[in-house]
């Protein structure tokens, strides 16, 4: 994108700049824009349910991602690298696992990267907490659960979201205590 | 009423993701765009800017080495950066309204949540181009006007006195 030509408006404390509208010139045509939307956007969809056939093998990668880290963390220590590796992983499954047609793992997902999130930081999160996050999105992916959930997915978000919460309660309360201990 | 060429228009995807790259690129050449260059985190979308003159980057937040938001600040340097001025749509998994002030402090363009859709991807993209905003440029922030300029209400004006609003009718 080239420089724009603009128009300087100056006060005392800021400017604003009038930016001319380059790309308005350059990619604007007349047109029907409903149409155009409707069209653009059904060719997208269209093309991403091409894509879809990968998208079990892309979650599977991203649920042994998420995996090899957790094995890692139990086998190798729980360092700060490797859990910043693991919410990274459960941060992409929270933003991504809906595209690709496992919402369920995606609320997992977030869970997870809310917990690593919340946690006081130096504090170590029990594995097994971490666990039963990991076992439950490999679950899903395993038993290929697709779609919103049903009452016992929504059962085990449920069992999850207590967890977490009494996790990082008693990780908040123990935090001085343990931070003076290390 | 107008349409976008998508034809005219070159874009940077920069995601450390690249099954998400691959359905933004999807979605993209689907609508019409050619040119798509891709970057897997923050300093090579950094590079990928400046060697191809992008007129539209989206970036995500979380990645290596620096993030979505530090690349939209050093692209905000009027004096330095040649670009200063590129639409910058941010797209994260984070939906929390820290982080989408985080961007717009920053100085995005557009912010979009994972996970993302075609028709909310076009829109951002129409939206951008067809109602530019103007820049703002004080001692802590350069970017677009951080004011949403809204179009014009049209419901009913309820600031109108309602001997204004109603014709009485005599008894």
């Amino acid at each position: 994108m080239s420089q724009p030509q603009n128009t300087q408006v100056n006060w005392p404390e800021y400017r604003l700049i009038e930016v001319e509208n380059t790309l308005g010139a350059k990619a604007l045509r007349p047109g029907n824009q409903r149409a155009a939307l409707a069209d653009a956007t059904k060719k997208a969809d269209r093309a991403v349910n091409k894509l879809s056939v990968q998208f079990p093998a892309w979650m599977q990668g991203e649920s042994d991602r998420l995996s090899n880290i957790r094995l890692e963390m139990a086998q190798n220590g729980y360092t700060a690298e490797r859990l910043d590796q693991l919410f990274t992983c459960a941060h992409d499954i929270k933003g991504q696992a809906s595209t690709y047609g496992y919402p369920v793992a995606g609320i997992i997902g977030k869970l997870l990267a809310d917990l690593i999130e919340n946690a006081p930081a130096g504090i170590k999160i029990p594995l097994a907490v971490i666990d039963q996050h990991v076992d439950t999105i490999r679950a899903i992916i395993r038993q290929d659960l697709k779609g919103d959930g049903n009452a016992q997915t929504n059962n085990i978000i449920e069992g999850l979201r207590v967890l977490d919460h009494t996790t990082l309660k008693k990780l908040h309360a123990n935090a001085p205590t343990l931070a003076a201990a290390e | 009423m107008a349409k976008i060429a998508f034809d005219q228009l070159r874009f940077v995807v920069c995601d450390d993701n690249a099954h998400m790259r691959r359905i933004l690129r999807t979605m993209l050449r689907a609508f019409g765009s050619r040119e798509i260059y891709e970057a897997e985190e923050g300093a090579s979308g950094l590079e990928a800017v400046e060697a191809y003159q992008p007129d539209i980057l989206i970036t995500d937040v979380k990645m290596p080495i620096f993030d979505g938001i530090e690349l939209t600040r050093m692209i905000r340097n009027p004096d330095g950066f040649s670009q200063a001025y590129l639409p910058i749509i941010v797209l994260s998994a984070y939906s929390e309204k820290s982080q989408v002030i985080a961007a717009r402090d920053a100085g995005a363009t557009d912010f979009m949540c994972k996970p993302v859709s075609a028709t909310t991807l076009y829109n951002r993209i129409q939206n951008i181009i067809e109602h530019p905003r103007p820049y703002i440029r004080t001692s802590t922030y350069f970017g677009p006007d951080r004011r949403r300029q809204e179009g014009a209400f049209s419901g009913d004006d309820k600031r109108i006195e309602p001997s204004e609003q109603y014709t009485t009718v005599p008894d």
